[in-house]
Order: C-alpha cells, then structure tokens, then sequence
C-alpha cells in the first residue's frame, strides 16, 4: 500500500525540487531567459518522472502504482504547463503588455496606442513566421507562404478545436 | 476519460448554446461541473485518501489545463492563426501582412479586453478598470519573478 503513495510523493518532491532550484538559482542564469530553453528544463525533468514512474511500475507490477505513477505525471503537467504559459505571458504577452502601457499612461488613445504596438505587432508577426519555417511547418515556394507537412497536422488540430469551442477567425 | 470527454463535449454544447459569450468563461463553467461531478464520483468510490482518488482528479485538471491552454492558444496566438490561415491555400507575404495589419492586431487586443471589462473608454482615453489593474500587477510581479525586467 505505502509503494504507490512512494512514487506520487517523489512526483511531488521532484516538482518542488525544479521550482526551488529554478527560484533559488536558474532565473539569474541567461542560458535560460528564452522560451526554448524553459521548456527544456521542464521536458527534462517530466521525462526524468516518467523514466522513475516506468521503472517503479516494472518493479511493483500493479494497478495501484500504474495509478500513482499517472498521478504523479499529472502534477508535475499541472506545474511545468503552469509554469510555462505564466512565463511566457509575463515576457512576451502582447495585451497585457497593451494594458500596462494604457495604465502606465492614462491618456492613452487608441490611435497613440496602436501606433505604439504597431511596430511590436510586425515584429512579432514576422519572428513567428520564421518560427514556423523553423519547427517544419511552414514553407516558402513560388513566392508564397504555404503548409507544410507538419503543418497541415497542427493546422487540421487547431481547425478541430476551433469547431469545438465554436471559436472565430481572431489572432 | 470518460470525465475528460464528457468535460469537451460540455463546453462544445455550452458555446453553441450561448454563443457571444467568453469561451475560456464557459469552458470554466463546464470543466468545474463535471469537475465536481467527477470528484464526487471517485470520493464515493474510492475513498477521499486513496490513489485512485488523488490520480483522478489530477488527470482529470492536467486535461483540463491542457484543453485551455490549446484553446486559447487557436484564439490568440498569431503563430496558431497563421496555420489556420494558410489551410485554405497559399498566400502571399502581403496578403498575410493584409491579414494581420497592426492596427487590426491591436484593435482585436483592444475589443477582447473590453469585452473582458479590463478596459474602458472614457472621454477618448483609455483606461484600465480595477479587474485590469489587478492584472497589471500581477504581470509585474510576475515579470519581477521571472526576471524579464
């Protein structure tokens, strides 16, 4: 009984562990004020629960620890998603940004402030384009912008959320 | 899983059930109702001090949080747009710098925000209301956090 809650204890001892170490010492670390490499140090450390959460499921055959292992992975998604959406939003969120201007300067229009952010808004359009050719799935052919391969999977992905949740064109 | 189904297929009915309301908001409402739904279910089942209880729920909030995260990202990401974008066939780089004029990018910001009561015009101006105040300073003291100043 004590060998399931073993496993889901180590998942939350691992969680705070990455924390810590990340608050006590990796944010002053300039090898990790970018995206990538955020996400790696989470990759690294939920692959390193599931690798330990594998092992313990081979050793104690059972129902229970194959729960307690799913447990233990679920937390630490809830962190390192968590962790990574508050990150990301606080470095580069694009109306928050928006709103910090309007509050910063309380006289603010919407022609002052549009052509404030016009200038991050072609930045931010441009650096992402690269950032699709990159990961594969874009390409450039003939002058034009089209999906590529990979890109047809995660466009049909996100068309299927979309019809889901009713959303509109927005962007 | 059956919560987790039960969970999207209750948000999908919710927007088409009232729709021009906030999909994160609905989302919120259904995930919370099959949440208690789901918790209670394995409360009766299995005991409040069980694994089975505590991976129940856990898995259950981890797709929670990835299905709003997948979401909203379709909703506001420009990289997730662009791929939807492209679906319909090839385009031009103007044709998608038409698409994504930077005034029409931070006029469909500014709409969102206020539909979200986080800003308000007044007198031409704009102004962040107390729900968006609470959010200034939250950004800051996260980008404080993290150190991004």
């Amino acid at each position: 009984m004590t060998g399931p809650w073993v496993v889901f204890g180590l998942g939350c001892i691992l969680v705070l562990l990455h924390l810590t170490f990340y608050l006590v010492l990796l944010r002053d670390w300039p090898a990790l004020k970018n995206e990538k490499a955020i996400f790696l140090s989470h990759c690294g450390s939920f692959a390193a629960l599931v690798f330990a959460a594998a092992a313990s499921c081979i050793l104690v055959p059972g129902e229970q620890m194959v729960k307690a292992a799913l447990a233990a992975l679920a937390l630490h998604a809830i962190y390192s998603m968590s962790f990574l959406e508050l990150w990301s939003l606080s470095q580069s969120s694009y109306s928050i940004a928006m709103l910090d201007a309007i509050e910063e300067q309380p006289d603010l229009n919407t022609e002052a402030l549009t052509a404030r952010f016009a200038a991050t808004g072609k930045q931010k359009k441009e650096a992402r384009l690269l950032g699709l050719e990159r990961m594969g799935l874009l390409r450039r052919g003939r002058g034009r912008l089209e999906l590529a391969r990979r890109g047809w999977v995660a466009a049909a992905l996100l068309l299927a959320l979309r019809f889901i949740a009713k959303l509109g064109h927005t962007g | 899983m059956l919560g987790i189904i039960a969970c999207i297929l209750a948000h999908a009915f919710l927007t088409r059930l009232v729709p021009g309301r906030s999909a994160v908001t609905l989302f919120l409402v259904s995930g919370t109702a099959v949440g208690i739904a789901l918790t209670s279910w394995a409360f009766r089942t299995y005991g409040p001090a069980t694994i089975e209880f505590v991976a129940a729920v856990l898995v259950y909030a981890a797709f929670c949080e990835l299905y709003l995260f997948l979401f909203t990202l379709t909703l506001t990401s420009v990289s997730a747009n662009i791929l939807v974008r492209l679906w319909d066939g090839p385009k031009t780089q103007s044709e998608l710098d038409g698409l994504y004029e930077n005034a029409a990018m931070v006029e469909a910001r500014l709409t969102r925000m206020r539909a979200a009561g986080m800003v308000r015009t007044e007198v031409g101006t704009l102004q962040v209301t107390q729900r968006g105040k609470r959010i200034v300073r939250s950004y800051r003291f996260l980008r404080t956090l993290f150190r991004h100043v």
